[in-house]
């Protein structure tokens, strides 16, 4: 077995380093899992719909 | 000729002209569109739902500088896109296109296009909403280098994609591509084996089906071997 490091979001949160979102994660040897922290899927959802938005916005 | 002959005869003629007409319009239409083969300005070109596989027939190569918006909201250009241009006999080349900003967003009926060239495209915007909601494409090949950038919404909501392959090296922040949770074991491989080997501080996010999907076809613990080699990149998984 590898002795990657991974961090799992816990039940109803995702995990946010403030620019990627994920509901797990394999560090890379520079990453920390100080870098990463947790966020209501609610928080998740409304930063995608933002996006969703915007991108819609682009086309119309 | 008898009278009932010569009326066959005029009517031919008659459709001979109306199509003569029709082929000198469909010309002169194309030769002022691609000025003559010369336009390199494609932003819009395809743009919107008037577009057709009927009326979607180019005369000249296309090789665009600028494709922003190219096949935007083209809604009703559908199937693979990458024959309906090899059927006209034309090249499609992007190598030298610098932007591609909302290239094919809501493109949703295209299947397939021909393979996309990034190596010229410098700046982030210029791979922005690249693919978004191409919900439709289910192959895409892309041609990169380790400076192509990529936007968290290049590939945004491309759920049917199974097939991607990658020729290059993927070295900037930004791939995310965690909507195709039908991306086969090839296209997964050609994902990781794309991620540079010598860049560090970079995250790359794919579907949370990755590892499931990859290890259907190459057993438990591929997906780990496979990825043991890229331990200089942070994996986001993610569900769509």
């Amino acid at each position: 077995m590898s002795n990657e490091r991974v961090i799992t979001a816990s039940e109803g949160k995702m995990l946010t380093n403030g620019e990627i979102y994920a509901s797990s994660v394999r560090l890379g040897d520079w990453d920390s899992e100080d870098n990463w922290h947790e966020i209501t899927k609610e928080e998740y959802e409304a930063k995608m719909a933002e996006m969703a938005e915007m991108i819609v916005e682009e086309i119309t | 000729m008898s009278i009932a002959e010569k009326t066959l005869q005029l009517k031919q003629d008659f459709d001979d002209v109306y199509e003569a007409g029709k082929k000198a319009q469909y010309d002169e239409f194309w030769d002022s569109y691609q000025e003559n083969g010369t336009r390199t300005n494609y932003n819009y070109a395809f743009y919107g739902r008037g577009w057709t596989n009927k009326t979607f027939n180019p005369q000249y190569d296309i090789m665009p500088l600028t494709a922003n918006f190219m096949f935007s909201d083209a809604r009703n250009l559908t199937g693979d896109l990458d024959e309906l241009i090899k059927k006209q006999g034309i090249k499609f080349d992007t190598s030298k296109c610098t932007t591609f900003t909302n290239f094919a967003n809501s493109a949703i009926g295209i299947t397939k296009f021909p393979p996309i060239d990034l190596t010229s495209v410098t700046t982030v915007m210029g791979n922005t909403n690249s693919f978004s909601y191409s919900t439709g494409l289910i192959e895409l090949e892309i041609i990169i280098t380790s400076t192509t950038p990529f936007m968290n919404t290049t590939f945004n909501r491309c759920d049917s994609l199974k097939k991607l392959r990658i020729t290059g090296t993927i070295g900037q922040n930004g791939f995310d591509i965690h909507w195709s949770t039908k991306l086969s074991a090839d296209s997964l491989k050609s994902i990781v084996n794309a991620l540079s080997t010598t860049t560090t501080g970079l995250t790359v996010t794919l579907p949370s089906t990755a590892q499931a999907n990859y290890e259907a076809e190459h057993g438990e613990g591929s997906w780990d071997s496979l990825t043991a080699g890229r331990n200089n990149w942070t994996i986001a998984y993610l569900s769509s």
